[in-house]
């Protein structure tokens, strides 16, 4: 149950919450496309960007204070992306070093939380339903649908691994050291191939014939 | 005394066994030898146990009723795990309901044939229970609407119709178990190939399940180490060690010699031992 965060406020009741699942996504993939391609230098146009953002967080009902700390963990991967990528874009001389990291940190920003509140206002279940009835690939949402199903059996499969390896480490302090992190992600990945093959032997035994078929069509669920 | 009854001669003449098995032998792809020359039958209606000590190769055997193994279906651009071969000298080996299982037949043998994995996650992979349920019919080219009816049909019959929408991670153990009981029967399999049923449940889930599992009609094999669940449900005992049958009997025969379970890493259910006072 360790996942539970990743959606924990998509089941309530807010304004956005009740929205059809396929606007929200379509706006939402309007939106971050809008954002990156917004040219660097137009900061009011930004501005105005952020700001509309904050007044679907502020409605949506999802305390900001959850996105600001999911973000922070972002923050860190994406500050040295625009460290980086700010040291050889080519404008560097006319816009200067600091413009183009905020620029850069800004546009990713918005563009991570505008799809954070996303799944906060949206059941993940319902988000596929949306893809299929926006005629995204049949076996694309059968990939997100499997990677969303085991990575909460995986989790858990890591949890039951770091408790059994925390009980014969004998030592101060509870964090495992890197080292043995690093073995057992290496022996999850293991058995994650062994449980694919598994599944898939469960698959063919009930009839797949490698199509995916769905009971919520491109047409919405049949009732 | 010798369990391995010829069963043959008693079969009634003109009804074709539910499962026929004929000198079945399959070797791993790391080459250790699995099923050596299995030889079995399961007249239709009948609940069989198959048990014996890990590695003795059940689990190998039952996924080669369903035609999972070996892996023949690469010429079909599908891929089976554990590639290995079955050594079947050019004859059949398998027969369900009189039906040859091969590369070819694998379709219908499913749709005969139900599966259930020992583990409920390897099962569903679904994101909702209503949606895992209908997997089996959808497959079967039921449209949608009838997929639907069906899957809560099923849902109903294992008391879980009120999770029709809920995710598959938010159910308890027991429950996940009773929903991929609900996928296989919504595949309305004549036979049922059940993968230790009963293992990690609680005794009142382990209770529930026993129950289920006593109202299906279809022909049921059971593989277990619940030799109580085998001696409550289950007619006929096969004892499958080293990949080979070395008992197929009566249940209360077989599961009543200490020596013949304790050579084959098996004790005596409690219940007979009390019976016999010993």
């Amino acid at each position: 149950m360790r996942l539970d965060f990743l959606e924990r406020y998509s089941e309530g009741d807010g304004p956005l919450h009740r929205l059809d699942a396929r606007l929200k996504l379509v706006v939402t993939i309007v939106y971050v496309v809008a954002v990156v391609a917004t040219p660097i230098g137009w900061w009011r146009f930004l501005a105005a960007e952020g700001l509309l953002l904050a007044f679907l967080v502020g409605i949506s009902g999802i305390p900001p204070g959850m996105l600001f700390r999911r973000w922070l963990g972002f923050f860190v991967l994406i500050g040295f992306l625009a460290l980086v990528v700010a040291q050889s874009h080519p404008r560097r001389g006319e816009l200067g070093m600091a413009a183009l990291m905020l620029a850069i940190l800004a546009k990713n920003s918005l563009a991570f939380l505008a799809t954070l509140t996303l799944v906060n206002v949206t059941p993940f279940r319902t988000l596929l339903i949306a893809m299929r009835g926006l005629g995204m690939p049949a076996l694309l949402v059968s990939t997100l649908q499997f990677m969303y199903r085991y990575l909460h059996v995986l989790t858990q499969e890591l949890d039951r691994m770091v408790t059994a390896r925390r009980a014969r480490t004998f030592r101060r302090s509870g964090k495992l050291d890197w080292g043995l992190l690093t073995g057992l992600i290496g022996l999850l990945f293991l058995r994650s191939f062994e449980r694919g093959e598994r599944v898939h032997a469960a698959m063919l035994s009930r009839g797949w014939d490698g199509t995916i078929r769905t009971l919520d069509g491109p047409n919405g669920p049949a009732r | 005394m010798s369990f391995v009854e010829p069963l043959a001669p008693t079969l009634p003449p003109n009804e074709t066994p539910a499962v026929r098995v004929r000198d079945l032998a399959y070797r791993y792809p790391d080459g250790r030898l699995a099923l050596r020359g299995v030889d079995l039958t399961i007249m239709p209606g009948e609940t069989v146990a198959l048990v014996g000590p890990n590695g003795a190769g059940k689990s190998t055997f039952l996924l080669h009723l369903n035609g999972l193994l070996p892996g023949k279906e690469r010429s079909q651009g599908l891929h089976v795990h554990g590639a290995g071969e079955s050594q079947r000298n050019g004859a059949p080996s398998i027969w369900i309901d009189g039906l040859e299982v091969n590369a070819r037949n694998a379709p219908e043998v499913r749709r005969r044939v139900g599966l259930l994995f020992q583990d409920p996650d390897d099962q569903l992979f679904s994101t909702s229970v209503l949606e895992d349920v209908a997997f089996g019919p959808l497959n079967l080219g039921m449209d949608r609407a009838e997929a639907r009816r069906v899957a809560l049909e099923c849902l109903a019959r294992v008391d879980l119709q009120e999770a029709a929408e809920r995710a598959p991670h938010h159910l308890s153990f027991g429950e996940r178990k009773r929903v991929c009981l609900a996928g296989v029967l919504a595949c309305n399999p004549s036979v049922l190939v059940l993968d230790e049923p009963t293992a990690n449940l609680d005794p009142r889930g382990r209770r529930r399940f026993i129950a289920l599992i006593r109202s299906l009609t279809a022909t049921k094999l059971i593989a277990t180490h619940d030799l109580e669940m085998v001696l409550e449900l289950c007619n006929r005992t096969i004892l499958l060690d080293s990949g080979r049958v070395v008992a197929n009997g009566l249940t209360r025969n077989l599961l009543g010699d200490p020596n013949l379970l304790e050579a084959h890493g098996l004790e005596m259910p409690l219940s007979l031992m009390i019976g016999r006072g010993s």
